[in-house]
């Protein structure tokens, strides 16, 4: 049982683009009641070219994990690392320059742009902001981003409301695109969109992450969409990461009971099998609390001082909290090893 | 005199009261006239009640609170009061005084010399003295050979009229209260105090032990505080108040006009142009001339004061003994003349016009009178600008000579020529305006002229004359226009209206018919 | 621009459907042509003739005459001018201190939000007039006195409004995806936020010039507005009053087209209102007066 080493990891492994450590964010509580943890000691790597499937039901802090990576959103503790660089102690001026290298795709196309501005306004502005491309070339740039996410590059002067959904995500990933990232954050990119305008959007991010070889951290609570784009998926439960692992792995074998709660919940299109599933009896989710004591294995990871974290495969790891009373580990003990955290 | 001169005692009076065109005659003593509630009107709150301050805002009160040594009737003959009789001795050095037998105080206390000694040693003390200090200048010192007895010494022999105007000035305090008296009323008057809301108003009933005969005639006396002349317009005429007292003087011309009664007393105003020539194109002789010509006197009249009064180019009523009407023909209202002082000072158009008028923002008349004198000054290429002050902001750059020109009225106007000297403006030595060493000698050589001409009627002519020539040609105070002040406007319900020789209300005759 | 330009007629076609508020705007733009083209006109506001005072309305003088014998209908409009210029420069001075205030405290929420609004609170707990009054007593009387102190009384509700509308409008998703994309705070507020919030701070200026105006003639009526011999509908009323009885007329008509102007800056102010909450949330409220 060895503790986790991110040193001996590097050594191991190539440098990962974004590293997250122990990540938390808390919300004070109303009328100065206990803090609520959104985000609790979440840590992963994402290496360049690569995509992070964030999966979880709603508020279980996928969004806000997401946030607190780009700085939006102020970490209570833990570190955020970007091409080597600390985000979280990042002086205000520097981590403006830094967000170059960072974009944030949201969820909903239809508020994430200006009203009152045209889309040509609305591509230049992070070019202005950053200085990027000297202004004779403006222009030009707006419409090489229009060509890049396949819309007319005639639509600059037109403004957002004249725009089907699936048309303005496409501005919106354009503006992403705009300072040529390295990373991007992707808040449920296509969950307000019909079925085939998703099938579009998640082709145009993945064409996308081939020609500019970025790395996404792709937040849905879609599990079939992130099994299509993410090599590796992380689960989600009440703020921290009960699973993780390549998307064979998580999706084949599940091995937190979570893990297989949310993928049972996932609707079969055989209809006699849906309807046999809808009639048994719901899952049990009164787990256990997370925090203090041992854990299902009977390690007191607090006294230990170590990662509440078991390997069960190369690469997939499992959280010992969060598991149904009782319950045991699929696997044997024995196969369970201490780690460090699984990286990509 | 520290006060503003509108807001001056009138301290002597010499036989004068001829002309005040809406003057009524005094009521017949045998009109049977009732008692009641008298409400009057006012427009001021009155400072406090001191009747050694006496002021233009305390006007209605003193004669009504409290009793003088003697009175004048309004054509300036001395009349009993307080004192019985009193006794000029043939040197003019000194004058004894029997005091009223029977007179009580409001408290209950009689009036014994005591009384009157302190209120000599308060009009002598520089700090508590306040306006009766400077007319204490002639008195020596003072005693009571016994209970009814005050002999005044003076410093230096003392025309007997300047005696009589002390004695009319003397208004005995009780000695007890004479520390309290400006938050306490302490005399022996006609009425006494009920209740005073501040900013509202104040209510007087009879004093039941007033010495005088079947006075006062009403029981109770109500004054009501109005902000707005028009405002004590309105109630007069809906019947909320009888009488106005010291309203405008266009309110007067038309509340006449609608069947009022209007009083008008001897005292007047003049209206004076000042000019403190220590300051800017003023310290040019030729330059102040030109002002002699640039007022509008009869457009400020009408305007100002709604014709009630006389335009004037000396600081004199007409009935004043150096009054001289040539004056006012040889400087009127002429641009031409004006325009050729202006020419002949030698002064630059920018020179000319790098002062402002100071304006006394609380007295609309005021405002429009200095209007009609800046529109004159623009028509001869003088564009200035108008520095409108309210209220204290106003009295204090006024009295500390803090302005280049400003209009301002001033009292004594038909009394003995060198009593104009108690006016800021015309002062001959420690002038707040113009300073020390004073800048115009020959004016104060003037006026030492009129002091010291003891002779013939032709010498005294001759200093009057000279003083009025000496006024024009050095031109740091341009007189425009005299007008009323005290107006009595009262319902037709009301007589027994005594005019008082200072324009101060006595509501003591006053009664309902 | 130009499709703000075209909203902007699509709103002014709306309004003037009205009648009442087609009328306002007849009357403020004849107020408005009369103090720009005072100047063109056959009027004098200034020369006296005393021999004509107190005249009542005429062909020579269609509103009559005042004490010192000026024609009143001159003084009238060149009195508007004097509202005009006053009341305009008051809103905007308000506008360019109070929104800025108002967007940094909805923006950062902080410390700053406490600092900005208790000053702010301070500001709205004087009385308008009164605080007027102090600050003329200190700068003394004279257009820019007036224009100063119109301007503060109006900075709480700019600054008000515009805090509410940033708090609305800085969680929404474009905000955000600004900051994302690298932002800075003021770049977000001015070139973000602000855009959004015109509206209603549009709305308050129109409400706010009516009140502007009806202060400008309050502190001319109490005597420390502008200085004599400018006219101002204000002074007017001051000396008019006194005349009441001999000239009606002088008193009574500047103020009908005083209380005109006022009602039109509010019946259109009232109209805007109405549209605008039709079409967004977060229209500020009116403050009474």
């Amino acid at each position: 049982m060895t503790a986790h080493d991110p040193a001996a990891i590097a050594e191991m492994l190539p440098r990962p683009l974004l590293q997250v450590r122990d990540l938390s964010v808390r919300f004070p509580g109303r009328g100065g009641g206990k803090a609520l943890k959104a985000v609790d000691r979440v840590s992963f790597d994402i290496a360049p070219g690569q995509t992070l499937g964030l999966v979880g039901q709603s508020g279980s802090g996928k969004t806000t994990t997401g946030r607190a990576i780009l700085q939006l959103q102020q970490a209570h503790s833990g570190s955020v690392q970007l091409l080597g660089e600390e985000l979280t102690t990042m002086p205000a001026a520097r981590l403006r320059q830094m967000r170059r290298h960072m974009q944030f795709v949201l969820q909903n196309p239809y508020s994430s742009l200006h009203p009152r501005m045209t889309i040509g306004q609305i591509l230049r502005e992070p070019l202005q902001v950053h200085r990027s491309v000297p202004p004779a070339r403006l222009q030009e740039r707006v419409a090489e981003l229009l060509d890049l996410v396949s819309l007319d590059p005639g639509m600059m002067q037109r403004y957002p409301h004249e725009f089907s959904g699936g048309q303005r995500q496409r501005v919106v990933i354009a503006r992403a695109l705009a300072v040529n990232p390295d990373f991007i954050v992707c808040d449920e990119p296509v969950s307000a969109l019909d079925v085939r305008t998703q099938a579009q959007i998640v082709a145009l991010l993945q064409s996308l992450q081939e020609k500019l070889g970025l790395s996404y951290l792709f937040i849905a609570h879609d599990l079939a969409i992130v099994r299509e784009v993410a090599h590796r998926v992380a689960v989600m439960y009440r703020g921290r990461v009960v699973e993780m692992g390549s998307a064979a792995q998580v999706y084949d074998s599940p091995a937190h009971p979570y893990t297989r709660v949310l993928l049972d919940a996932v609707p079969v299109p055989d209809p006699v099998r849906q309807r046999e599933r809808l009639r048994r009896a719901p899952p049990d989710l009164r787990f256990l609390e997370g925090d203090g004591g041992g854990c299902v294995h009977g390690d007191d990871h607090a006294s230990s001082n170590t990662a509440e974290w078991h390997e069960v495969g190369a690469g997939h790891g499992v959280s010992c909290r969060y598991w149904p009373r009782g319950e045991a580990l699929l696997h044997e003990p024995g196969q369970v090893g201490h780690t460090g955290l699984p990286i990509l | 005199m520290t006060t503003v001169s509108r807001r001056q005692f009138c301290m002597a009076g010499i036989a004068l009261a001829a002309a005040a065109p809406l003057a009524m005659s005094l009521p017949a003593i045998a009109q049977q006239l009732k008692g009641g509630t008298l409400r009057v009107a006012v427009l001021s709150e009155l400072a406090n009640y001191d009747p050694q301050q006496l002021s233009t805002v305390n006007f209605h009160v003193i004669k009504n609170l409290y009793d003088s040594l003697i009175e004048y009737t309004p054509e300036g003959k001395p009349e009993p009061s307080l004192a019985t009789e009193w006794t000029i001795a043939p040197d003019k050095t000194s004058v004894s005084v029997k005091l009223r037998d029977g007179v009580t105080f409001h408290s209950g206390t009689p009036l014994k010399a005591d009384s009157v000694l302190a209120t000599l040693q308060k009009g002598a003390d520089p700090k508590r003295g306040k306006n009766v200090f400077s007319t204490m200048s002639i008195v020596k010192d003072w005693s009571a050979p016994d209970d009814r007895t005050v002999v005044i010494n003076f410093k230096a022999p003392v025309p007997e009229r300047q005696i009589l105007d002390l004695l009319q000035f003397l208004i005995p305090i009780e000695a007890k209260g004479i520390d309290t008296v400006e938050t306490v009323p302490a005399g022996t008057g006609p009425f006494t105090l009920v209740s005073r809301a501040v900013g509202q108003g104040l209510r007087l009933k009879a004093n039941p032990k007033y010495w005088r005969e079947k006075q006062p005639i009403v029981q109770d006396l109500v004054f009501t505080v109005f902000s707005e002349d028009a405002a004590a317009s309105a109630a007069l005429e809906s019947g909320a108040v009888d009488i106005i007292y010291n309203g405008s003087s266009r309110s007067a011309v038309r509340l006449k006009s609608a069947g009022y009664q209007v009083f008008s007393g001897p005292g007047k105003l003049v209206q004076v142009f000042r000019i403190n020539s220590t300051r800017g194109p003023f310290r040019n002789k030729s330059y102040r001339q030109a002002f002699n010509h640039l007022m509008d006197r009869a457009g400020i009249l009408r305007v100002g004061y709604a014709g009630m009064g006389e335009v004037v180019a000396q600081p004199w009523a007409p009935a004043s003994p150096a009054f001289d009407a040539s004056y006012t023909k040889a400087h009127a209202y002429d641009l031409d003349k004006a325009k050729a002082l202006l020419a002949a000072s030698g002064l630059s158009a920018a020179e000319m016009k790098d002062w402002k008028m100071l304006v006394n923002g609380s007295d609309e008349a005021s405002v429009q009178i200095s209007q009609i004198v800046q529109a004159s000054l623009g028509k001869v290429g003088i564009p200035i600008e108008l520095d409108i002050r309210q209220g204290a902001e106003f009295v204090s750059a006024l009295l500390g000579g803090d302005f280049a020109a400003v209009f301002g009225a001033v009292g004594n106007v038909q009394k003995f020529p060198s009593r104009v000297t108690t006016n800021s403006i015309y002062r001959t030595s420690q002038n707040p305006i113009l300073k020390d060493p004073h800048p115009h000698p020959a004016y104060v050589a003037a006026i030492a002229k009129v002091d010291g001409a003891s002779g013939g009627a032709a010498e005294v002519k001759a200093s009057y004359d000279n003083l009025n020539k000496v006024l024009v040609d050095e031109a740091f105070a341009i007189p425009t226009n005299s007008y009323e002040v005290g107006l009595i406007v009262a319902s037709d319900k009301v007589g027994g209206v005594t005019l008082e020789i200072d324009n101060l209300f006595v509501a003591r005759t006053i009664g309902f018919k | 621009m130009s499709a703000a330009l075209g909203s902007a007629l699509h709103v002014l076609r709306r309004l003037s459907a009205r009648r009442g508020t087609s009328f306002s705007f007849a009357f403020l733009l004849l107020v408005a042509l009369a103090a720009v083209f005072a100047d063109v006109l056959p009027l004098d506001p200034l020369t006296q003739n005393l021999a004509d005072s107190l005249m009542p309305p005429s062909a020579s003088a269609w509103f009559g005459t005042d004490e010192l014998g000026r024609d009143i209908l001159a003084r009238v409009v060149y009195g508007a001018r004097t509202s005009l210029v006053t009341a305009f420069g008051a809103v905007v001075s308000a506008a360019l201190i109070g929104v800025p205030i108002g967007l940094v405290a909805g923006f950062f929420g902080d410390w700053r939000d406490s600092v900005l609004m208790r000053c702010i609170d301070v500001l709205l707990a004087l009385p308008n007039i009164l605080f007027a009054m102090a600050l003329i007593a200190v700068l003394g009387r004279s257009q820019a006195a007036a224009l100063v102190a119109v301007g503060i009384a109006g900075i709480p509700n700019f600054a008000r409004i515009a805090r509410a509308q940033v708090m609305a409008l800085r969680q929404l998703d474009f905000v955000t995806a600004v900051r994302s994309f690298g932002g800075g705070s003021s770049y977000i507020m001015f070139h973000t936020i602000l855009p959004n919030a015109l509206s209603p701070l549009v709305v308050q200026a129109i409400v706010l010039a009516s009140v502007a105006i009806l202060l400008e003639a309050a502190l001319a009526f109490l005597g420390v507005g502008v200085p004599p011999p400018t006219p101002s509908w204000g002074e007017m009323l001051r000396t008019g009053k006194s005349y009441l009885h001999e000239a009606p007329t002088y008193a009574v008509l500047p103020g009908l087209v005083l209380t005109l102007t006022i009602l039109s800056f509010d019946t259109i102010g009232r109209a805007l209102t109405a549209l605008l909450d039709r079409h967004e949330a977060g229209v500020p409220e009116r403050r009474g007066r």
